[in-house]
């Protein structure tokens, strides 16, 4: 059997990077799960090969040829109710905040006034005399280590010696309801050395600046070398440079940030809290209060959207109710109001970005220059982790024989930054992305016809030399948003002078990203099912509901393989006490991974059943079909027995009727000299095509229409990725023409939603029907991809190229409002 | 949110009532109606609040009437209240243009015109239509009753002519016959803005020519303000587009906007020749169909 399955992995050798490979190896059961877990044609020749080659009469082979390789699904790829539409409709689902009760204290935070200051002293006494404060928290009264950072070790939850940025919490005041903690802040003594703060990159990375970290002003850099790129522009014939300029996007969550600390027996506590990552959360809290991970329980409640934000503020909020609580030996809960959410939660991390492109007269790209300058402010956060992402994918969903890019992360005295749907990505494929179009341009190409010639395909490397063997399906993707947009008529139409006020453009955008975490560690999720004796499922997952419906998506895999109808399905949000340590819910990896080990589960549990229903229904195992509520024979459907009695029947033979599911990441991490590897498992594929109608008087850019295109391998319920396209897109257009958090000095001048603009539904272009190529991925369940991310990033390089074609002018500088366009054209001499 | 100190409530049932309290109070208090604008101000500590005398109660200062070629308007008529008008669509649709664009939809349910007008924002949309519709405002106090026109009532960013004891009681705008007019706002979003330019016009003509000229601007002063050397340019020319364009480098002039987060003040000046270009010859149009 050994053998068997290292053969196996042989095989897998083909597909794989040695190394992960070798990974792998080491859980052997997994293994057996990436070939399951996937889509008919891959299945079957995993089955195939593990039946002939390696002897493998395995009952996982069969369970596998039964379920997986079939030409259509009972539930998967149509329409499901999601499981919780109608508890979100009826405003029965519960979010942090509503599980307030009288008898919670409320804890507000004490927060830096300057933006870079020696804190030199704290004093309570005053504010421990305001009626209704109940306690005072600093650095000095944790229990535990004081530090929350991200990836690097550098913000501590309480800052004891300096402040970083405007809003650093320095103490905790823990009153009998909000107005006292407010009361008790006001009373707070704390004494301050400002510092002179810096805010640019540039200025932090001069010899003489201070210093905002001890170890220095880089928090990290990152690079990749792929080929010789001074050959690869030799080889140029038009060769296209240029800076970009991104800015700091605000979340605009409609749920600001929340988490309720309850202290419980034995030194034990619970939390309950807006995060996106319950172990990281559970983890970090366990270190501040110095007590084991066992002791910290974090419930999940609903989150009204996240979109990354909450991952990151998720261990800070989290840890700050948790302390409050601890130390209290009280419940105690913290709520932002928005004015908070806005000014203190980390954001979208601006880039500077120098992007140097060559590419010979045949449209093919030879090489690739790039340099990125992240502005991470006052703590690196995910700011690391995106700019590695950003990194990664900086070539575009290209094939670029040379690479060089060389990034780093910068501490300023600005906001931190945030983890922020995209991550990374749509700062710099918004650069790329016009690379291309300028390119196409000097070359005299179509720039769908130039991006078509360079597309990452199946065989292709990525800009880390990544080998994509197989779901690489961009290339059907354009071709066939092209034809839905009516590209070419278009173009053509829109080249032609335009009478009147209002010029028109049609321009396109590609993204790719990554499915999974971009962090150090490996990328594994967990799950577990239980069958109840009355034949209901009860499934958990690691992965937060935080609106984008992966429970939905986890119901209907567990509903397929099991053949249980949907509605006798539950699935749990994530509490660590009642599942292994997963992952995030960020990064695509929601159905991805997280999907794999709801399968993985499932699976499980489909083999008992069958066994057991083979000895029932007196027949060989293979036989056993399990749908619709029933398990009967194939060929002879009135011999079956019900779900629940077979269920019963478990029980009863002392099967157990409960599995847990993991399921891991296949990949590599880039290596730190070169840059290159496979750090992601699979990639999803965008591409919008947008039409914008440019007031030539006013500078007014009207979005008219997008269409969104992706491969995301098999769609486990097309309404839920169209609903993810539309948000996303929306989402993208904000970012690229409207939105912009304003901060003068280290003070953001537009904490509110009435001067920090998102798009309204009266913003929303028209987004006609998406196309969804369906190139599926080996190692996910049913060979589905994420889409949380991927129409976010194609979003501003299409409007931006639209808005080309329309005047002419290219922005280099997001967003690019109506006053920026008007001086623009004013400039180039269009108006007196 | 911070404790809110004590203050006094006073909750008017009529207008009588609040005029009387404001009289009793020697000024010391703040006259609230919707309330969309003032309790943002006292949540955030903005104002110190001693007294409150809540109006928004008083049922006898929610109307919209005609009375002989005027339209009244009862200061605690709501935007949606004045949005939804039959007669104010028939006879001064500049102003339901303006008041069906104002915040949002709960925030036009609330909010009045009186308090509107008396938050006296540059910004308020309500005060450009009616500055061009030569709208006056009836003010009401123990002592005395007084009508003045509403362009003498804002003296500045959140300052009016009122004085501590008035209350702003009604809105009268007067029928203007055989003209055109157009509200006209630029935001940075299609709805649920605030303006980075709003223009108000209306004209009549006379053989193709203006006989009457109104602009009203707002978003691009201390005060919303009439552009009476923009009209005085165009009276007794000729209804066309170039004459409009020369007059609309006066508009520009007649202005002082600012920066802030809502617009850059060049930006404010360049768009106050275009919109107001924009709104003429909306408003030109009109008065020619009417006057056919």
């Amino acid at each position: 059997m050994e053998n068997s399955v290292l053969d196996l992995l042989a095989l897998k050798l083909h597909f794989c990077h040695k190394q992960a490979t070798m990974t792998l190896a080491s859980e052997m059961p997994e293994i057996l799960l990436d070939c399951y877990i996937s889509t008919p044609f891959f299945t079957k020749r995993f089955i195939n090969f593990a039946n002939e080659v390696c002897c493998m009469s395995s009952d996982y082979s069969r369970i596998l040829e039964d379920i997986l390789c079939r030409d259509s699904y009972w539930v998967i790829g149509k329409r499901a109710i999601r499981v919780d539409a109608l508890e979100k409709v009826l405003g029965e689902a519960k979010f942090t905040a509503d599980y307030l009760s009288k008898e919670m204290l409320h804890v507000k935070v004490a927060r830096s006034v300057h933006p870079h200051a020696i804190i030199k002293r704290v004093n309570k006494n005053k504010a421990l005399k305001v009626k209704g404060v109940v306690n005072v928290i600093t650095a000095n009264d944790l229990p535990g280590e004081n530090q929350i950072g991200y990836y690097i070790p550098d913000q501590p939850l309480l800052v004891k010696d300096k402040a970083r940025f405007i809003g650093d919490s320095i103490a905790l005041v823990v009153g009998k309801d909000e107005y006292c903690a407010e009361n008790g802040l006001d009373a707070l003594e704390i004494e301050y050395e400002p510092l002179k703060p810096i805010f640019d990159p540039e200025e932090a990375l001069k010899p003489e600046a201070s210093k905002i970290h001890e170890k220095g002003n880089i928090a990290r850099t990152f690079r990749v070398r792929k080929g010789d790129v001074r050959t690869g522009f030799t080889k140029a014939d038009v060769i296209v440079e240029n800076t970009y300029n991104t800015q700091h996007q605000e979340h605009a969550y409609i749920e600001p940030e929340a988490a309720i600390g309850i202290p419980e027996s034995g030194g034990r506590i619970t939390v309950v809290g807006t995060q996106q990552n319950p172990f990281d959360v559970r983890n970090k809290i366990a270190k501040v209060l110095g007590i084991g991970q066992n002791k910290v329980r974090i419930v999940t409640p609903y989150l009204g959207g996240g979109f990354g934000g909450k991952d990151t503020m998720g261990p800070i909020v989290c840890a700050t109710a948790a302390v409050a609580a601890a130390l209290t030996k009280k419940p105690t809960i913290l709520t932002f109001t928005r004015e908070e959410s806005i000014m203190f939660h980390g954001k979208r991390v601006p880039f500077d970005i120098r992007y140097k492109t060559g590419a010979s007269k045949d449209g093919k790209l030879t090489a690739t220059e790039i340099d990125i300058t992240a502005n991470v402010g006052g703590y690196a956060t995910q700011g690391v982790a995106l700019t590695k992402r950003a990194v990664i994918h900086s070539t575009g969903p290209y094939e670029v024989p040379t690479v060089k890019v060389d990034a780093r992360c910068v501490y300023t005295n600005r906001i931190f930054p945030a983890a922020f749907n995209g991550f990374g990505n749509p700062q710099i494929q918004f650069a790329a992305e016009s690379q291309m179009d300028e390119l196409a341009e000097k070359l005299g190409i179509d720039p769908l016809e130039f991006r078509l010639k360079n597309v990452l395909k199946p065989g292709s490397r990525t800009g880390t030399d990544q080998l994509l063997d197989h779901s690489a399906g961009l290339e059907e993707a354009l071709f066939k948003i092209g034809r839905v947009a009516g590209w070419e008529r278009k173009r053509k139409e829109y080249a032609m002078p335009q009478a009147g006020t209002r010029r028109r453009g049609i321009g396109v955008g590609c993204s790719w990203h990554g499915n999974g975490t971009t962090g150090v560690k490996q990328d594994f999720a967990s799950a577990s099912i239980i069958l109840n004796s009355d034949g209901t499922v009860t499934c958990r997952t690691e992965i937060v509901e935080l609106g984008q419906g992966t429970h939905t998506g986890d119901m209907m895999i567990v509903a397929e393989i099991l053949g249980v109808p949907m509605h006798q399905i539950c699935v749990e949000s994530p509490d660590t006490t009642a599942l292994p340590e997963g992952g995030q819910t960020h990064a695509q990896r929601g159905i991805t991974i997280g999907g794999a080990a709801v399968a993985n589960a499932a699976i499980k549990l489909r083999k008992k059943l069958n066994t057991l229903a083979s000895e029932i229904l007196r027949c060989k195992e293979e036989e056993v079909e399990i749908k619709e509520g029933k398990a009967f024979i194939r060929h002879n459907p009135s011999k079956n027995v019900p779900f629940e009695q077979l269920v019963d029947e478990l029980y009863a033979n002392g099967i157990s009727p409960a599995e847990y599911g993991f399921s891991k990441s296949p990949r590599e991490d880039i290596d730190p000299e070169t840059g290159l590897g496979h750090p992601y498992g699979s990639y999803t594929f965008g591409c919008n095509i947008a039409e914008v109608e440019v007031d030539i008087e006013t500078g007014i850019i009207d979005v008219l229409r997008i269409f969104p295109g992706l491969d995301a391998g098999k769609v486990i319920e097309p309404e839920l990725v169209r609903g993810q396209m539309h948000g996303c897109t929306i989402m993208g257009l904000g970012y690229a023409i409207m939105e912009d958090l304003v901060v003068k000095d280290g003070v953001v001048q537009n904490p509110n939603l009435t001067d920090y603009i998102i798009p309204t539904i009266a913003d929303k272009p028209e987004i006609p029907d998406c196309v969804m190529v369906e190139h599926p991925y080996r190692y996910s369940a049913f060979g589905a991809k994420g889409v949380g991310e991927i129409a976010l990033i194609a979003t501003p390089p299409a409007i931006v190229n639209a808005i080309y074609q329309a005047i002419g002018i290219r922005f280099r500088e997001l967003p690019v409002t109506s006053d920026k366009v008007y001086f623009a054209l004013k400039e180039r001499g269009d108006k007196k | 949110m911070r404790t809110i100190p004590p203050f006094n409530y006073y909750q008017a049932r009529t207008l009588e009532e609040a005029t009387s309290s404001l009289k009793s109070l020697m000024g010391k208090a703040y006259v609230v109606a919707g309330g969309t604008d003032f309790l943002v101000k006292v949540k955030k500590g903005l104002v110190k609040v001693e007294n409150i005398v809540d109006i928004s109660a008083i049922k006898e200062l929610r109307y919209v009437k005609e009375d002989r070629g005027i339209i009244k308007i009862g200061a605690l008529t709501t935007h949606n209240d004045i949005a939804n008008s039959q007669i104010i669509k028939e006879e001064a649709h500049v102003l339901t243009d303006a008041e069906s664009v104002i915040g949002s939809v709960e925030i036009r349910n609330r909010g009045t015109i009186g308090g509107n007008l008396c938050n006296a924002s540059p910004a308020a949309d309500t005060a450009p239509p009616l500055m061009v519709l030569e709208s006056k405002i009836k003010i009401v106090s123990q002592d005395k009753e007084t009508t003045m026109p509403i362009t003498d009532f804002f003296s500045g960013p959140g300052k009016t002519a009122l004085t501590s004891d008035e209350i702003l009681a009604e809105v009268q705008i007067p029928f203007t016959s055989n003209s055109g007019a157009c509200f006209m706002k630029l935001g940075r979003r299609n709805t649920y803005t605030l303006s980075i330019i709003s223009v108000a016009a209306l004209v009549s003509l006379e053989d193709d020519c203006f006989k009457d000229v109104r602009i009203a601007l707002g978003s691009v002063a201390p005060v919303p303000l009439r552009a009476k050397k923009t009209e005085s340019f165009l009276v007794g020319k000729e209804a066309t587009e170039k004459w409009i364009a020369e007059a609309t480098e006066i508009v520009k002039d007649e202005i002082k906007p600012i920066t802030d987060i809502r617009g850059k003040a060049e930006y404010r000046k360049e768009m106050s020749k275009v919109i107001t270009k924009r709104a003429i010859v909306e408003s030109v149009k009109e008065a020619k169909t009417n006057g056919e």
